[in-house]
């Protein structure tokens, strides 16, 4: 499985993939991406199961980015990890195609259950 | 003893959303200072902004206690540089920040997240508003967790 994580934070990409790690997706394949513009790079480098993305970011958001994928016709499977999650934000979220949203701070348990919800075999 | 205000009360629900985890382990209750923001500590500092509500939070420390607090965090025990320090405490407040603004957008649902920064000096406080702050003694040393806010949005 390849997962993109998208955040401005570095520090925050190393906790989520720690996490995701500790969540079961011990084997997958993690690439990483500091904003919407260099994840639609990451995207067009090669096959991507799932999009992991931080919602406020600089050059491109996490909003932005979804749209952009979904203008594409490109479905893959997208989430936000995000500080923010407020009903606004969440509706918005699923209304743009988002699986998920899941506000941080998060644990290993958190991404458990939300990817077992969405059907990702972990 | 003051009472705490909303802000406050949200803000310390942020800090115990990420006890353990992101932040180290708190060795006592967080205390309300007097005095108001600790003076030329560095730290970050996220705005919280809308049109009935608004604050300016910060976790102040000195550098040395980032240094750790970010360690752990991110399960590193080598030399960190200055830029992996400011992003880690930058996303802790940032973190913290979003756990109260999902409490206050109830009373003020145009409340929005501002970027955040990291300030290597004091903030100065604009005239007419006022400063909380609270001493969080984790094991790691302490922070200082403050906040800068209008007075009529206190309550």
């Amino acid at each position: 499985m390849r997962v993109l994580v998208v955040d401005d934070s570095r520090a925050m990409r190393m906790i989520v993939v720690r996490q995701l790690r500790q969540a079961g997706l011990e084997d997958a394949d993690f690439i990483e991406a500091q904003h919407g513009l260099e994840a639609l790079d990451r995207l067009s480098e090669g096959h991507v199961d799932l999009v992991l993305s931080d919602w406020n970011m600089p050059e491109m958001n996490g909003l932005e980015l979804l749209r952009e994928l979904r203008a594409r016709d490109e479905q893959v499977l997208f989430g936000f990890v995000t500080s923010e999650g407020t009903p606004d934000m969440v509706r918005l979220a699923r209304e743009s195609g988002a699986s998920f949203l899941i506000s941080k701070p998060f644990t290993p348990n958190n991404f458990r259950d939300t990817l077992d919800a969405i059907g990702v075999q972990l | 003893m003051r009472q705490m205000t909303q802000w406050s009360s949200a803000l310390l629900d942020g800090v115990r959303a990420l006890e353990g985890g992101i932040l180290p382990p708190l060795v006592e209750q967080p205390v309300l200072t007097e005095g108001g923001i600790p003076a030329n500590l560095p730290g970050a500092w996220v705005g919280l902004v809308g049109e009935y509500r608004s604050l300016q939070l910060g976790l102040v420390a000195e550098f040395v206690t980032l240094e750790l607090v970010t360690a752990n965090m991110l399960g590193t025990s080598g030399n960190l540089t200055d830029i992996e320090i400011t992003d880690a405490i930058t996303e802790v407040v940032n973190v913290i920040g979003g756990v109260a603004k999902r409490q206050i957008i109830e009373i003020d649902p145009s409340l929005r997240s501002g970027p955040p920064m990291f300030l290597f000096g004091r903030l100065r406080m604009p005239t007419g508003m006022m400063s909380e702050a609270f001493r969080l003694r984790t094991e790691l040393g302490e922070l200082h967790l403050v906040s800068i806010s209008a007075s009529g949005d206190a309550s």
